[in-house]
């Protein structure tokens, strides 16, 4: 295996730089960026906190065995730990590509510290993303070196130490997160700390999806998830069929809370029954609920793998366009909302049709970058770290 | 301390578009050694714009007869969102309470742009090969918007925006609110002059008087 994951790695490598250059050098060209003025963010932006909410969630989903001790059957939480945590801490990597490469002056970045503004959110994002990455490093550092977590009773009090701060810097994260969104008052469908809960719920969702899948694949690859079958496919359906229900119903709460504003309804009208409907309809809810739904039933009852591979790659693919649909429709929908009024009454919005975003060639590359981005370093992990159960540390020092 | 502020008199409005052009002049279009250099759509760019009606939200709500010119620009919250929203403090407010802002500062992250309720800012990210007009002109990949003609300030002349200079009706009033003998503070102590959106809390310094008060 070693060899021929050595060649897909340099592959993943090489396609993704190529992407990412290719996607930073076409830049945004003036006759594509038209449309900057009235939707500033563009796809990157719902690539990014995809990304960081798979982070987030995978953190949340791992403190069931570093905090409460939850060991799965015949210890395979235990066995998959360090994958688990190398999977949340490189998460975060795609989703700070995505948003360094979205700034249109990256250069000036010194000022998010120099000028560190404490009421900004998103000034905010960057501490509790760097707390979050030292966290996770720290715990992943602490497992790779610690080859004796064998009960709850063992685990000392650094190791749960550090375990909780990983869980509240993560919850921290994504609740700012939401409010870098929640807090802008002129994007009525976002603003709200309604925001927290649903982005949670979403955390948890495709956090749990993004690293089952991750360490299925692994297991597959070692010829070890035959053996736990049963364990793996059972362990998807209850996720999936205990988190669907919490986040469907903040979505279901935030419709029927928009019912009673008119500007947050104008984008719900538009994602229920406008424009935008059939990716609704057909990507968040029949993809993202249904799909799931049968196919996590299916694995619980057939403890069939096959059927929690398709529940989990519907719930990233539909985890994706809720991001999408939120951040890209929500901008739109501003658009019509009350006191937004320049662009309209300029005649732009006629005259450019901006009530819909098409992403430009540049940030589809650069998205299909981070997208492959993602795989090549959990691969890199996979060869570099001693992230098996039993695999002792090799290479660098600190984790001898 | 001071606190501008500026008064549009819809009564005296006629929607001549001066104001449009002497502030693209003053503000966006570039000088160059044969001609002049502007960002492409340049209407789009410019810091003072007409609204079209028939118009949604709160100008209708103000209730005013529908062929009435309405322009909209920066409405100098004394409150500003763009400037909490941003995480660098490129956007800022200075002691004389203009909204700015300061491109060493500035990552484009647009944030500024997302969170202003009155959509005013825009971003050029074309390419524009001369140098800005003044100091505080427009640049590509920043984000831009009226700034009070800052510029101007210090002005021997006195502190007089373009767009103001250039409107031969005399439609718009620019001042001190701190100010009490200036003529906005006059205005606004007469309650003759109402402000967009004041339920969002931004407190715009940039008033309207209503046709027919
Ligand atoms: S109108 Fe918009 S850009 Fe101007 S100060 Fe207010 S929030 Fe900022
Ligand atoms: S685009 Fe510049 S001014 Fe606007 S919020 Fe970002 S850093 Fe601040
Ligand atoms: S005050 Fe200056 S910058 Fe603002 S609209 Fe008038 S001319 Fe333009």
């Amino acid at each position: 295996m070693s060899i021929r994951a050595f060649i897909a790695f340099i592959v993943l490598l090489v396609v993704s730089l190529a992407l990412l250059g290719y996607g930073i050098k076409l830049g945004l060209p003036a006759k594509e960026s038209l449309d900057i003025s009235a939707m500033p963010w563009g796809i990157l932006v719902p690539g990014y906190v995809f990304f960081a909410s798979i982070a987030v969630g995978a953190s949340i989903i791992d403190s069931i065995f570093t905090i409460y001790g939850y060991k799965g059957s015949s210890n395979t939480l235990r066995e998959d730990i360090k994958y688990s945590t190398y999977f949340s801490l490189i998460s975060l990597v795609p989703a700070w590509t995505l948003i360094l490469l979205d700034l249109i002056n990256p250069e000036h970045g010194i000022w998010l510290i120099r000028g560190f503004h404490d009421v900004s959110r998103i000034a905010w994002n960057l501490v509790l993303y760097t707390l979050l990455a030292i966290t996770l490093l720290v715990e992943l550092v602490y497992l790779i070196r610690r080859t004796d977590i064998d009960t709850i009773k063992n685990i000392k009090k650094a190791e749960l130490a550090i375990a909780i701060a990983v869980l509240v810097s993560a919850i921290a994260l994504d609740s700012n997160l939401s409010q870098a969104f929640g807090s802008l008052v002129s994007v009525p469908a976002w603003y709200g700390s309604h925001l927290v809960a649903f982005f949670l719920a979403s955390a948890v969702l495709l956090g749990a999806a993004g690293q089952w899948l991750f360490i299925t694949i692994v297991r597959g690859f070692k010829g070890t998830l035959r053996e736990r079958k049963d364990y793996y496919s059972s362990l998807a359906g209850k996720m999936y069929l205990t988190i669907l229900p919490i986040f469907w119903l903040f979505m279901f709460w935030d419709i029927v809370a928009a019912w009673y504003h008119k500007p947050t309804w104008n984008y719900y009208k538009e994602l229920l029954w406008g424009a935008h409907a059939p990716i609704f309809w057909g990507i968040e809810v029949v993809i993202g609920l249904i799909v799931p739904v049968i196919a996590s039933i299916v694995a619980l009852e057939k403890r069939s793998i096959t059927a929690a591979i398709v529940a989990s790659i519907a719930l990233l693919i539909a985890g994706f366009t809720s991001k999408y649909d939120l951040l890209i429709l929500g901008q739109l929908a501003r658009l019509h909302s009350e006191g937004f009024m320049t662009l309209i009454g300029s005649g732009f919005l006629a005259a450019h049709n901006v009530m819909h975003y098409h992403p430009a060639t540049s940030e589809v590359l650069i998205l299909a970058g981070a997208f492959i981005e993602w795989p090549m370093l959990l691969l890199a992990g996979i060869l570099a770290l001693p992230l098996g159960a039993d695999e002792k540390p090799r290479h660098l020092y600190i984790f001898k | 301390m001071a606190r501008m502020a500026m008064v549009i008199d819809l009564n005296k409005c006629v929607g001549c578009y001066a104001c449009t052009i002497a502030c693209i002049r003053e503000n966006i279009a570039r000088q160059k050694k044969n001609g002049v250099e502007m960002p492409d759509h340049i209407f789009q760019y410019a810091r003072t714009r007409p609204i079209d009606f028939p118009l949604e939200g709160s100008v209708r709500v103000l209730g005013f007869p529908s062929n009435t010119p309405f322009f909209i620009q920066c409405q100098q919250c004394e409150n500003p969102p763009c400037v909490a929203a941003c995480p660098t403090g490129a956007s800022f407010k200075t002691k004389d309470g203009v909204v700015l802002v300061d491109r060493n500062k500035c990552i484009g992250c647009r944030a500024c742009m997302i969170a202003c309720p009155y959509g005013v800012r825009t971003m050029y990210l074309g390419r524009l090969s001369s140098p800005p007009p003044n100091p505080y002109g427009l640049v590509p990949r920043y984000p831009d918007k009226c700034t009070f003609c800052y510029h101007r300030k210090n002005s021997p002349e006195g502190w007089v925006p373009a767009c103001v200079e250039a409107c031969a009706f005399g439609a718009r009033i620019f001042g001190d609110l701190d100010d009490p003998n200036s003529e906005v503070s006059r205005i606004i102590r007469n309650g003759n002059a109402v402000r967009l959106r004041e339920d969002l809390g931004t407190k715009p310094k940039f008033f309207y008087i209503l046709p027919n008060k």
